[in-house]
């Protein structure tokens, strides 16, 4: 049976990103919207809907619901700051597609925005939460797990010696995303990689290096999400969306769950495949929240692109980069294009459906997997999005 | 009357710990072993003492320093308790190249009080 869509994404718009302080979040937030609503060639009167994301490091009145004044945003219909850590901005999506179908409002702006990097600080010390993991608050501080490095670090270690995969299968990852990264002119780590590079990156959580963990920047991305009938004016090609997925675990921390391996994204897949009428093997293409390598094997897993304990192979041998039979993150993803969280992926994953690729756009595109992952692989959140205006 | 479901639970491990006793909580129904994350209602479970036998999870080497407490390189380790429980902690070991996932382990406590582990 032919699907139709469920909205459309419209509008799409980027503040400056930097490495270099350029602005507050609630400043970049206003430069995204403003830029993706002119995208979608309209003005603040035509939008009805606010979603606000930050980063769960970032404070509520980092990026205040009082923005809609900023943005002179009248009579809204929809506004709300969601949050559910890294599946932040996918849900946001989500919730506005859901709003959109039921008529509580026309057009919804997504805004992420965050400003991680001050003077003097690393992508270490901005990022160094303790993650709770055993459920005894306080208890990790006494072991020094410090940032979200660590307890990925300790899943990527579980696939390691669950399956026999080996710092080169991580290393063809990042190599994979830096070459996507080369033809992306977002990107900001655009220098050819090598193996031996790789290999020689500073560890900083064994078994991550330096070059399995996120590019933090500083900067703002907002869509422009309408019901599917109003998306034809839109000056772009629409991105269709077609499929929504949630899936949250839980952590119950004894054996016999191993969430290291096996998470929430597989519920979020089915519940996103389903939805849009498809199954894995029609997925063209990926765009995964992939803030550490081992994320991007463990979600070809979940989402059930490959079999379990094979996606390390399957990336070391090429099929995920340019030219190979699935290509994920195609705009360099975390590692190498740059960290905006849910965002990243969710950006790359418009381009790519209007065509705006480039040098790195993938021909085939009918059906594309867009991930959110937060928390420590605990909260999981999926679209499908597509540039058809069905699907069969 | 107020609720402490959540503090109540880790509180109890704490004052365990405290006294340098490693227990879990087990179900009175089912004897299930429940995990640290678990908050079952009151009355619903026991404390039991673990023997401290584990095995190594998991495990991490810190070469990024985040604290002057901890100086680096040092692990973190997730060890799985032989009655099934799963917990944040570390491994003494003089050399860390010999960290292997699925070695035996012995919960053992610091003079600070910290419990660790030990290889068997």
């Amino acid at each position: 049976m032919a699907r139709t869509p469920l909205a459309a994404i419209v509008g799409l718009g980027f503040s400056e990103l930097s490495r270099k302080p350029i602005g507050s979040i609630r400043d970049l937030a206003i430069a995204a919207v403003g830029a993706a609503v002119a995208d979608a060639g309209l003005t603040s009167g035509d939008i009805d809907g606010l979603l606000v994301v930050r980063s769960p490091l970032a404070k509520f009145e980092d990026l205040p619901l009082k923005i809609q004044d900023d943005l002179d945003l009248r009579d809204l219909r929809l506004l709300s700051s969601v949050e559910a850590e890294g599946s932040s901005t996918l849900q946001a999506i989500q919730q506005a597609t859901m709003a959109l179908r039921h008529g509580m409002a026309q057009t919804v702006v997504c805004v992420f925005s965050d400003a991680p990097l001050a003077p003097g600080t690393s992508g270490s010390s901005a990022f160094d939460l303790v993650m709770p993991m055993t459920g005894i608050d306080g208890w990790e501080a006494r072991y020094g797990m410090f940032g979200a490095v660590g307890p990925y670090a300790l899943a990527a270690r579980c696939y390691m010696a669950r399956y026999g995969a080996t710092a080169e299968h991580f290393g063809a990852y990042a190599i994979a995303n830096r070459q996507w990264a080369q033809r992306n002119p977002l990107a900001f780590l655009r220098n050819p990689l090598s193996m031996e590079q790789y290999l020689a990156s500073r560890w900083i959580v064994e078994p991550f290096r330096m070059l399995d963990c996120a590019y933090p920047v500083n900067g703002a991305i907002a869509v422009v999400v309408t019901a599917t009938e109003r998306a034809a004016d839109a000056p772009s090609p629409p991105v269709y969306v077609y499929g929504l997925g949630q899936g949250h675990a839980g952590l119950p921390g004894v054996r016999g769950f191993d969430r290291e391996l096996r998470t929430g994204a597989e519920i979020a897949g089915q519940g996103a495949y389903r939805m849009a009428g498809v199954n894995a093997r029609d997925v063209a293409m990926c765009q995964f929240y992939d803030a550490f390598s081992y994320t991007g094997i463990q979600s070809l897993e979940d989402y059930g692109l490959c079999q379990r304990g094979e996606a390390a192979g399957f990336v070391a041998a090429g099929h995920t980069a340019p030219g190979g039979r699935l290509p994920v993150n195609t705009g360099g993803g975390h590692l190498s294009g740059y960290y905006l969280q849910g965002m990243t992926p969710v950006a790359e994953a418009v381009i790519q459906a209007r065509g705006d690729g480039g040098e790195r756009q993938v021909t085939k595109r009918d059906v594309i997997l867009v991930s959110g992952n937060g928390g420590r692989l605990d909260y999981h959140a999926a679209l499908i999005v597509s540039p058809l205006k069905s699907l069969t | 009357m107020t609720s402490k479901r959540h503090s109540r639970f880790a509180e109890e491990f704490l004052a365990f710990i405290a006294a340098r006793e490693l227990r879990y909580a087990r179900c009175r129904q089912t004897s299930a072993a429940l995990g640290y994350t678990a908050r079952p209602p009151d009355g619903s479970y026991e404390w039991v003492a673990a023997t401290g036998a584990a095995t190594l999870y998991t495990f991490v080497i810190y070469h990024q320093g985040y604290s002057d407490y901890f100086s680096t390189p040092y692990n973190v380790a997730v060890v799985e308790l032989d009655e099934g429980p799963r917990l944040v902690s570390t491994v003494v070991i003089d050399d860390l190249a010999k960290l292997k996932v699925g070695m035996k382990l012995k919960a053992a406590f610091e003079n600070t009080g910290r419990l660790v582990f030990v290889p068997v």
